[in-house]
């Protein structure tokens, strides 16, 4: 007993000085509890069964086979419940196998390429050893450190198949948690070796001519099921276990896709947004990537913004100009949640696109998606907004007088652009529709410009239109009372039309004059050219009468 | 006679050659233009509250009738005559300066009264201000300055007559002949 918990520990600890931990990002491939068949209510199935040391408990169904081999112990197990058979039937030797060949044709995902510390190993956001349901593979051999605690969490089906030996260290610990059940646990090694006060949960199955060695003290929830092999035991207590209650379905994974905005002129960018679901307990992790093949005229844009919230590691793969953006395989979609691939496209030609995700595009531990994902991307020539310009006929009045302010919409479209709303004028304070507005429109359509003298604004309404490539105007006559500078200006946003809005404002300023009695506008002057002439001659008449009287 | 006449014109081309260059322009002609419009308004402010001066521009708050007192509407062109007729006719320089500064005063008065007279005649009527402004005025201005002109000579101290032309030469014959 005190050779085995030695060799049990030296093992431990010369496995923890080989063996790297290894980091996987990512859950198993679904998977498969196989039928133990006639070997079900075995605690114990051997060629050779060796227990060295009591109490050994085998506890199965009472009545019922619990323990068989072709060579006996030399100590009996002090406890057991249920029945003896020696050999072990030929059925638990067949049944055994296809449950080895159901384990061993299952896809697992694969932990490493050599030894593994499942203590150590972290998979998707779970902490370092703890294990969700799936099925785990090695290069090398599985093992746990002397001391420590593997946990499996979650309710489904734990197969692990080590390349090499599964080997625990001493007082090391397999547990359940989250709802996971013994009988859905399988360990398929070609051979195991549980150190010392080991507890540990599940099915071992070993092929045959190599062994299952159980250190003392260990606790299995579980069976030793080694036909043509030996196994070992020393005061342990394997107990088979009950049967689980069967798992929850699983969930086929779902697919969604989207562009954003759903229209974009050309050469415009829109974010294509792909969503995963996963409606399982377990995190569905891609084992293929998932590649998104663009529909032709639709190409990465030069910036791609290409993102993702799936877990696990591994960059998208999106190039500028690319047809194609790539999720790589490792990416983890959460437990009954989702994530997103987003990436930016362009098209440079107009057209609708449909993108389709088909069936089976997403491939994962959890399934494959069973309907398609569709998205439509509607590419539109550009369009140039509507123009808007005014101005002041005369552009400088007197107080009092009139001016035509002529509004000129412009629209550089090869379509018409219909007033959406009305185009309303609003005259700054102190301009005034004139008392004879003659205002008039040479746009398309139906309505009558809106006008009223002593009015303070002008509305060409809705449904108007200007014309393809062209222009066209509003008038009206405005005046004024007093004299200042009168800035008017249409803002942005105020020709709305079915082309969209007018980018720029328009201004025009209305300069109001006084009345000029001077030399501008109009000459007139305190004394004319001709006065003046007239005053000087009158001036030097009245002077020379003057001197000629002096010198009379 | 001929003395009178150019220097008149001499002096008169010299005032309004002067009158149009800039600094002229700048130190006299626009700020006196602004402090005949700021007179105006001043005047007719405390008898009409109706009025709003701003500047050259003098507009009614009622009927947003405005004036703008321009160049050539401030009586300078006038006043440059007189005085240029002034300093020209043969007079005593202390009646000179009396004569200039009673002068300029007249056409002053009489073009601020001329400016307000604008002001409401315009508000009546456009045709009667044409009429006023083109007709009226100048003629009231002109004989303004002539009437200060006349009373200017005649207030003037009689001088002692001078022959006007010179004594004629002797024949070079006489001379001759006495010789």
């Amino acid at each position: 007993m005190s050779s085995q918990s030695s060799t049990s520990s030296n093992c431990g600890s010369l496995v923890s000085s080989l063996l790297l931990a290894v980091s996987f990002c990512g859950a198993a491939q679904a998977q498969v509890a196989p039928n133990l068949g006639t070997n079900s209510t075995y605690a114990v199935v051997s060629s050779t069964y060796t227990n060295t040391l009591n109490p050994t408990s085998l506890n199965g169904t009472p009545s019922r086979p619990v323990l068989c081999y072709t060579t006996g112990p030399t100590v009996t197990p002090s406890t057991m419940s249920g029945t003896l058979l020696i050999p072990c039937p030929s059925t638990t030797g067949t049944d055994r196998d296809l449950a080895l060949a159901t384990l061993n044709s299952q896809a697992c995902v694969s932990l490493g390429p050599g030894a593994i510390l499942l203590n150590a190993v972290t998979i998707g956001a779970n902490p370092p050893g703890t294990i969700p349901p799936g099925c785990y593979s090695s290069g090398g051999t599985m093992d746990v450190t002397v001391g420590t605690t593997v946990t499996l969490n979650g309710n489904g089906v734990y197969v692990f198949r080590p390349g090499g030996a599964l080997t625990t260290g001493a007082n090391s610990r397999v547990i359940l948690a989250g709802g996971s059940c013994a009988d859905n646990v399988f360990w398929a090694p070609p051979v195991a070796t549980l150190g010392a006060t080991t507890e540990f949960v599940g099915n071992i199955l070993v092929p045959s001519s190599t062994a299952i060695t159980m250190g003392n003290s260990t606790n299995l929830l579980g069976r030793a099921i080694a036909f043509g092999s030996t196994v070992t035991t020393a005061a342990v207590t394997i107990t088979v276990p009950p049967v689980c209650a069967a798992p929850p379905p699983v969930v086929l994974p779902t697919l969604v896709k989207a562009f954003n905005p759903g229209t974009i002129t050309t050469g415009g960018t829109s974010t294509l947004t792909v969503t995963l679901g996963n409606a399982n307990a377990a995190v569905a992790t891609l084992t293929a990537p998932l590649v998104d093949t663009l529909p032709g005229g639709v190409v990465v844009a030069n910036t791609p913004n290409a993102n993702t919230t799936c877990g696990g590691a591994g960059a998208i793969v999106a190039v500028a100009a690319a047809s194609s953006v790539t999720l790589p395989a490792g990416r983890t979609i959460p437990a009954n949640g989702t994530c997103t691939l987003t990436v930016d496209v362009t098209s440079a030609l107009v057209g609708t696109y449909i993108n389709t995700l088909p069936v089976g595009a997403l491939v994962t531990s959890n399934g494959n998606n069973p309907a398609p994902a569709n998205a439509t991307l509607t590419v539109i020539a550009p369009v140039v907004l509507p123009s808007l310009a005014k101005a002041f006929n005369a552009s400088s009045i007197i107080a009092g007088g009139t001016s035509t302010l002529t509004v000129t919409l412009g629209n550089a479209n090869a379509t018409v652009a219909t007033l959406t709303a009305s185009l309303v004028d609003t005259l700054p304070t102190g301009v005034v529709i004139a008392n004879a507005p003659n205002a008039s429109t040479t746009c398309g359509g139906a309505g009558a410009p809106i006008a009223i003298a002593g009015g303070a604004s002008v509305t060409l309404p809705a449904g108007r239109s200007i014309p393809a490539n062209g222009n066209c105007t509003l008038s009206v006559e405005v005046t004024a009372a007093f004299v200042g500078s009168y800035l008017n200006t249409l803002p942005v946003g105020a020709l709305m039309t079915s082309n969209g809005n007018n980018p720029a404002p328009a201004t025009a300023t209305l300069t109001v004059t006084a009345v000029a009695f001077g030399f501008n506008p109009n000459p007139a002057p305190t004394l004319s050219e001709w006065a003046m002439i007239m005053l000087v001659g009158l001036l030097a008449i009245a002077g020379f009468a003057a001197i000629r009287k002096q010198e009379n | 006679m001929a003395r009178f006449f150019i220097l008149f014109v001499v002096i008169l081309v010299g005032l309004f050659a002067a009158e149009l260059t800039g600094p002229v322009q700048r130190a006299i002609v626009l700020p006196w233009t602004e402090g005949l419009a700021r007179l105006s308004a001043g005047l007719i402010t405390p008898l009409d509250s109706n009025v709003a001066a701003s500047g050259k521009i003098l507009q009614s708050t009622t009927n947003g009738f405005a004036i703008s007192i321009e160049a050539g509407c401030n009586g300078i062109e006038a006043a440059i005559i007189l005085i240029a007729a002034m300093l020209a006719f043969p007079a005593p320089w202390t009646y000179r300066l009396v004569g200039i500064l009673a002068g300029l005063a007249a056409v002053q008065l009489l073009n601020v009264v001329r400016v307000i007279s604008l002001f409401y005649i315009g508000q009546w009527s456009m045709q009667a201000f044409e009429w006023a402004h083109f007709y009226v005025w100048q003629a009231l201005i002109m004989l303004d300055v002539l009437i200060v002109w006349l009373i200017w000579i005649r207030k003037l101290p009689r001088r002692p007559s001078m022959p006007d032309v010179p004594a004629p030469s002797m024949p070079a014959g006489a001379t001759q002949a006495t010789t």
